[in-house]
């Protein structure tokens, strides 16, 4: 027999100046392996035509459902309702970011300019001849590469960020992780030092106080901790030249 | 004057970057720096208290530990000022990651409700145990300089009876019991939290051997066992400080009618410790 839950939603449409930010309960019967964004589209279907949430994939490759659940920052499509033995689940959206309305943040703008901070792009000084084969890369070296390539950009290493908390301008560990990726690809030509102009000081690595919110979250399993000791130590050592 | 000023100074003012549009090296120096005065005092703290403890053993042990800080063995009868070198050195160590600390801590009512939510809701240890680390930094910054400053000044009131007199018949056990946990807490969680950040402790290779890829169970695994030390190294520190407390009061209590008499053990004595 199916049991009753109870999610309780932040709403708050910060466009509607009549609009006061507050937690709205829903109750609803569970359905077996019930997700958190089969609940949410039930209650949008059933009780709430109003209410606002972001979903894609739903299967925790796109993190357009990251949001507080509970407490913690995760992937909605990815949680279970029947993993809270008591049936009450609280949704929150993610702090750090542009609240757009009730559950949906603006990942995407703040990604964005991310991505400008850190260039996150291959720097080369070759000409890409497309008739050519690439460079060989070693694979271990490739491997490393992918494996940080896994981040989604959920934005959950931002939102879980005691860092990010206390200082606005904290670049995040997705940023500092798309540095240490670039920074072991072969492909890229610059150098520490070109790396220390990006995130070379308190809203960068140096920011960083190590609260493990971004690892202890991070629903991809991402080394973000190792990473990111590994770039402290690089640029600290670049601080040391002239 | 502005013409004081160094140009490179008011350059970096204006466009945030040195003369040649760099991003300053400072940042990276006082990152650096305030690791490392962070794990010279824990260094210094554990020997410190280790120290003090011998008073559990006796007043002997406790007084020979003294006289060897003394150097008695280079001078005769042994000397404060080596101690107040000691002191000194420590208070310039502690007065620079204080500074560098300071830094870190939420000094806004925003941002102090931001972390205190977000980690309370999170229920996540470490960042509360980021918090306990600005709440104990805070109570150090008072405790420990009042402190050190004490020993520095006057360097010969350490030894079995000057001690406790200051534990009991000065009040100061009150104290001590705040500055010990105070510090206690502040030092491991410390310790953990730059071996976090330096990768230190084996947390810079969290690699599966066999996949030869990153393994987040071998990180947990490795960041477990650095949380046990963390709260074993606690718990030790604890329970000495607070034995040694303990003890050091009650001689404070038994020594009440003598307030200011320096213990003299017998040479014949101290042979047999």
């Amino acid at each position: 027999m199916s049991r009753e839950i109870t999610i309780s939603v932040f709403k708050f449409d910060p466009r509607d100046k009549a609009s006061k930010p507050e937690f709205v309960d829903y109750k609803m019967q569970e359905d077996p392996g019930m997700s958190l964004f089969i609940a949410l589209n039930k209650i949008r279907e059933t009780l709430d035509d109003d209410l606002s949430f972001d979903f894609v994939c739903r299967a925790g490759i796109c993190g357009s459902c990251a949001m507080i659940v509970n407490g913690k920052p995760t992937l909605a499509c990815k949680t279970l309702t029947s993993q809270f033995k008591d049936g009450h689940i609280k949704l929150m959206p993610m702090p750090s970011f542009e609240l757009i309305k009730d559950l949906s943040v603006n990942t995407g703008k703040w990604m964005d300019g991310m991505s400008k901070r850190v260039e996150s792009w291959i720097h080369s000084s070759k000409e890409m001849d497309y008739t050519k084969l690439e460079d060989k890369v070693e694979p271990d070296v490739a491997q490393e590469v992918f494996e940080l390539d896994r981040c989604i950009e959920c934005g959950i290493c931002v939102a879980g960020c005691g860092t990010k908390a206390v200082n606005e301008n904290f670049v995040g560990a997705v940023g500092l992780n798309r540095v240490a990726r670039f920074q072991i690809d072969p492909n890229d030509e610059r150098t520490d030092a070109d790396f220390y102009e990006l995130v070379g000081d308190d809203d960068g690595i140096f920011g960083c106080m190590s609260l493990m919110g971004c690892e202890d979250n991070c629903p991809k399993d991402l080394p973000l901790q190792n990473r990111i000791a590994y770039m402290r130590n690089k640029l600290i050592q670049v601080g040391k030249q002239k | 004057m502005a013409n004081d000023v160094k140009n490179s100074d008011l350059i970096e003012l204006i466009t945030k970057t040195t003369p040649q549009r760099k991003k300053s090296r400072w940042p990276a120096k006082l990152d650096d720096l305030q690791s490392l005065t962070g794990l010279i005092l824990v260094i210094f703290l554990m020997f410190h208290l280790i120290f003090d403890s011998l008073i559990i053993f006796g007043n002997d042990a406790m007084y020979k530990i003294t006289k060897l800080m003394e150097l008695d063995f280079i001078i005769e009868g042994g000397s404060g000022v080596p101690v107040t070198i000691m002191g000194v050195t420590v208070l310039v160590i502690i007065a620079i990651h204080a500074a560098l600390g300071i830094r870190k801590m939420p000094t806004s009512y925003r941002k102090y409700k931001a972390i205190n939510t977000l980690s309370k809701t999170m229920n996540h240890l470490d960042s509360r145990l980021w918090i306990l680390q600005v709440i104990t930094g805070f109570v150090l910054f008072f405790t420990v300089t009042v402190h050190t400053y004490m020993m520095l000044s006057n360097p010969t009131d350490i030894g079995p009876y000057a001690s406790a007199d200051r534990f009991f018949s000065e009040n100061m056990w009150i104290f001590y019991i705040v500055l010990l946990v105070a510090v206690v807490l502040h030092a491991f969680i410390g310790l953990y939290r730059v071996s976090i950040k330096r990768g230190w402790f084996g947390l810079s290779n969290t690699t599966n051997s066999k996949t030869r890829t990153f393994d987040k169970k071998v990180s947990v695994a490795k960041r477990n066992n650095l949380k046990k030390i963390r709260n074993y190294l606690i718990a030790f520190y604890l329970i000495i400080g607070l034995v040694s407390i303990a003890v050091y009061t009650y001689k404070g209590y038994e020594h009440r009618d003598n307030v200011g008499e320096r213990y003299n053990p017998s040479s014949a004595h101290l042979k047999n410790i």
